[in-house]
């Protein structure tokens, strides 16, 4: 707000991009520091929480194998463990900037490679539940606003307040009971059909074959969200003068409510879309679960119950990075929605 | 001069609540700046949102007639009363603020007005905007025309609507206080601007405002308007030089003479404020606050009376002719 | 002024609808101690009985022949005590980093802001998941775990209120005579932001009700109590042969969030005048 534009006193507007590209590139610099910075405290809290826990990776790896005092006092100091908590911390960060885990002892393997294999699984869940309920309940929102106060309205407002009631897990477990157990028409879990050595498009059908009743179920709760703030949305932006205006100006009922009145209805649809990724990350531990999908929540779950700490970690870190990067960019999506965006 | 716009005994209410304006009927001409005049609340922006066909929610004209251009306006089906909209008759509205799409720049705003009317293509549009952003003196149009409304001071974005008002060439302009919301310095080039398109275009006129100021330095008419209904009517030297109704000789009373000097007239108040539709009292609306009321005002309500000279008033007692403010 | 609210609660449709699924669900809490006297763990009857095969088991018993009205009964406490300490906790931490944020501004503000930050980058269920993991699964961490991803909201809510309050007059001039900060937020800010606090509240309450029957469900609910994520976690595994076993507490669940949706989509409407013409 305070900053003055150079050139700004003498009389000659210079043309837009100039003009607008410096307060947004320094925007968009301060943005990406305080995602760092961000990212720091998300590390540092997450550290000092897992060294809360009784016990260490040591334990967890002598619950598999039989090891001796001997061993796990050595083990500890090849891992660093019998450090004090800040020098283990240090370490670990330092690690981190490698994108470096550490050692997963349940699964044998680096941590990083254990996530690396199971983010994908766990972003085509994100992807596809974020875009289908933001249409869907948009679609739905943007309906029942046209129709306010009609039955129609009615109807989908009671639908999706039981939608938002409901909560995703419960969905699943009775889609599960309907339509894998009852009906047999869905595989009732997994990722996509083990052993059938399915490549291509064949292989495209059967993952998303597997992946309709966890989608759906990730769906519904943020159908209901979209659709509520959609209708909340659009019948307060419908009240605001510049629709009058529009239609002062003789415009059609469809443009003033599908360009004027949505584009500004949207904005906190776009808002809302960066907080559901951020809570399907956590929230598909359930569905993961459910379905026996190997993705980052069941990872996750896992780790916990196991007393896996650096997977755990590695976890945490992963889908908090997503996080961040994802409210970053939906943060530059508002820049360009909305042009009034505040950059300071 | 032939009437551009009638609007005859107009009645608008809210559900089936009392009526918000009754008995009400102007006339603008083509080429003729007509002030309506009223406080705040007295139906003067309803009456423009209905010849607008803008009447909102369970507001509507329950009687009366609005002709535009000789097309009775109440029965042209949507479709057709959407076309005279932009096209035949503008409307800027009092805050230029929020009257413009916040998401939306300032050249989409004005052309899709032109090629929804006219049909025109991207660039004949944008041709005719500029054209537009000049004849409303913005300074470098062509970029402001890729601007957004958030970056134009509240002057501007009043030039803006007044521009998309006038984007069709049309013959009839509303303009709702237009200039209330604007610092005193830029309201006058507003108004001056105003006039001038007015008589360029040959446009007829009608200013919706409270400012008698205002009235006086545009307006060819006047129309006063208190509680629902006209009470007086005429040109606007003789109405506001020899105001006939009591409720005018008061607005003009109440209006600070413009000096500073230390033995100045006290400004003179309409003691209470303008009632309810509910609340209306028989008779002459305007009793309750008359100071010239009798019994007789009570009993009946007064119809507009209009003398030879054009200058109608609804008063059982108008002041007489010639006495001073 | 409660009371006032509380009438035009029972004036507004969804507001008394929800106060009365409201009342039901305390009312079995309540009422649970009397009814069941052995509690909620005793095996009472053949296990897997359908609802309706048994009167005395009128919504049918689980795989262990537990009744499953008693576990309903006994859940709708754990469901309502942690859904409102939870909440609680929530509400305490988040209006003091809110109003703290907001009022002081600066250094302070942005330090806490990045706090909050952090908590809301951390996926919210995952964060619960590892604190109860971890630390043991037990009514308070339970709690705990559910409080602690759930005060960003509304610290954030509170700051964006305190930030626009903080300019206006009335706090101009309680400076001015020299009131202390404390008394100023206290007394002068918070009780003008309560409306969208008190709606958000009975928001807050339903998500902790629901990811405490999540956290049950996963088996990570604390083994000494029946919650309905208990039955619901002992229902699942009987999916193919007995779906009443999930399909009692669910609709339990659905219904007590459907209360707490309502109470607050009509508190909504209640102190927001502003959107009263909508309806």
């Amino acid at each position: 707000m305070t900053q003055t534009l150079p050139n700004s006193g003498n009389g000659k507007t210079t043309t837009g991009p100039r003009k607008a590209l410096s307060p947004a590139l320094r925007y968009v610099l301060r943005r990406l520091f305080q995602a760092a910075l961000v990212m720091v405290l998300v590390m540092v809290g997450s550290f000092l929480l897992v060294k809360l826990a009784p016990g260490d990776m040591v334990d967890a790896m002598a619950g598999t194998r039989d090891l001796t005092a001997d061993q796990m006092a050595a083990l500890r100091e090849r891992y660093g463990l019998d450090q004090p908590v800040i020098v283990q911390l240090l370490r670990y960060m330092a690690l981190l900037v490698t994108f470096d885990f550490g050692y997963s002892p349940i699964n044998a393997a680096p941590a990083m490679d254990v996530i690396l294999n199971r983010l994908p699984v766990t972003a085509i869940l994100v992807v596809c539940s974020v875009s289908l309920s933001m249409v869907i309940g948009t679609v739905f929102g943007v309906i029942a606003s046209r129709n306010a106060g009609k039955p129609v309205d009615l109807l989908l407002s009671m639908f999706m307040l039981l939608l938002y009631a409901t909560p995703s897990f419960i969905i699943a477990v009775l889609m599960m009971l309907v339509f894998s157990v009852k009906l047999n028409l869905v595989p009732i879990a997994g990722f996509e059909s083990i052993g059938m050595g399915y490549t291509g498009l064949t292989r495209f059908f059967d993952i998303a074959h597997h992946l309709i009743l966890p989608v759906t179920a990730l769906c519904t709760f943020y159908i209901a969200i979209y659709g509520r703030i959609g209708r909340a949305s659009m019948l307060e932006v419908l009240k605001l003068d510049f629709v009058r205006t529009a239609r002062g100006k003789g415009l059609g009922e469809g443009r003033i409510f599908y360009v004027h009145a949505l584009r500004n209805a949207l904005l906190p649809l776009v808002t809302m879309a960066g907080l559901q990724v951020s809570s399907l990350f956590g929230g598909a531990v359930l569905i993961e679960t459910i379905f026996g999908l190997p993705g980052m929540g069941r990872t996750a779950f896992d780790a916990v119950f196991q007393r896996d700490t650096n997977l755990l970690l590695g976890v945490v870190f992963v889908s908090s990075l997503v996080v961040v990067i994802v409210n970053f960019l939906i943060d530059l999506l508002y820049m360009v929605l909305d042009p009034r965006v505040n950059l300071k | 001069m032939t009437a551009l716009l009638e609007i005859e005994n107009l009645r608008i209410g809210q559900g089936n609540n009392a009526p918000i304006v009754e008995q009400l009927s102007l006339s603008v001409s083509r080429g003729e700046t007509v002030g309506l005049v009223g406080e705040s609340g007295c139906g003067k922006s309803l009456t423009a949102l209905s010849v607008m066909g803008l009447l909102a929610g369970n507001l509507g004209v329950r009687d009366g007639k609005i002709r535009l251009e000789g097309d009775e306006i109440q029965s042209l089906p949507q479709r057709k009363l959407r076309h005279l909209r932009g096209e035949k008759m503008g409307m800027i509205f009092q805050e230029p603020l929020t009257a413009l799409n916040p998401v939306m720049s300032v050249g989409v705003q004005i052309t899709e007005v032109l090629r929804n009317h006219r049909g025109m293509g991207r660039a004949e549009a944008r041709t005719r905007a500029v054209e537009l952003l000049r004849l409303v003196k913005i300074p470098d149009p062509e970029a402001r025309l890729d601007e957004y409304p958030h970056q134009m001071s509240g002057g501007m974005r009043q030039r803006v609507v007044i521009a998309i008002a006038l984007a069709c060439s049309p013959s009839l302009l509303i303009a709702d206080e237009p200039t209330t919301a604007l610092d005193v310095t830029v309201q006058a080039q507003i108004l001056r601007l105003l006039k001038q398109l007015q008589r360029d275009e040959n446009l007829g006129l009608l200013l919706i405002t409270h400012d008698l100021g205002v009235v006086r330095q545009v307006a060819d008419r006047i129309v006063v308007m208190y509680a629902g209904s006209v009470v007086e009517e005429g040109l606007v030297d003789e109405v506001l030089d020899n105001p006939r109704h009591p409720y005018t000789a008061g607005l003009i009373a109440a209006r600070p003479s413009g000096s500073f000097a230390e033995g100045a007239a006290r400004l003179a108040e309409i003691t209470g404020s303008v009632p309810a539709p509910a609340d209306r009292p028989a008779g002459c609306v305007f009793r309750d606050r008359c100071k010239q009321a009798r019994p007789e005002c009570e009993a009946r309500r007064p119809a507009l009376e209009r003398a030879p000279t054009g200058h109608a008033v609804r008063c059982h007692f108008p002041l007489a002719e010639g006495s001073p403010a | 002024m409660t009371l006032t609210l509380f009438r035009r609660l029972l004036r507004h449709p969804s507001g008394l609808v929800g106060l009365l699924l409201l009342a039901l669900v305390l009312a079995m809490s309540l009422t649970a101690g009397w009814l069941f006297p052995d509690g909620p763990w005793t095996m009472a009857g053949p296990p897997r009985a359908w609802p309706g095969a048994d009167p005395r088991f009128p919504l049918g018993t689980d795989s262990f022949g537990r009744d499953l009205v008693a576990s309903i009964f006994y859940g709708s406490r754990i469901s309502l005590m942690v859904g409102v300490s939870a909440a609680g906790v929530a509400l305490v931490v988040g209006i003091i980093v809110g109003a703290v944020a907001g009022y002081f501004g600066g250094w302070v503000d942005d330090t806490l802001m990045r706090i909050t930050d952090a908590f809301q980058t951390i996926p919210n269920f995952l964060l619960s998941i590892a604190i109860v993991g971890i630390i043991g699964a037990s009514i308070g961490t339970i709690t705990f775990a559910i409080a602690i991803v759930a005060w960003p909201m509304i610290a954030r809510l509170v700051r964006a209120d305190v930030l626009r309050l903080r300019t206006y007059d009335f706090v101009q001039s309680c400076k001015i005579i020299g009131m202390s900060d404390l008394r100023i937020i206290f007394q002068q800010i918070l009780p003008n932001c309560m409306a969208p606090i008190i709606v958000t509240a009975s928001v807050l309450v339903a998500n902790a009700i629901v990811v405490e029957a999540s956290l049950a469900f996963l088996g990570l609910g604390d083994p000494n109590v029946m919650s309905w994520g208990t039955v619901l976690n002992i229902g699942r595994q009987e999916l193919r042969s007995g779906w009443y076993i999930t399909a009692v507490p669910a609709v339990a669940l659905v219904v007590t969030v459907m209360s707490l949706n309502l109470i607050g989509d009509a508190l909504n409407d209640v102190l927001n005048p502003r959107l009263k013409e909508r309806t």
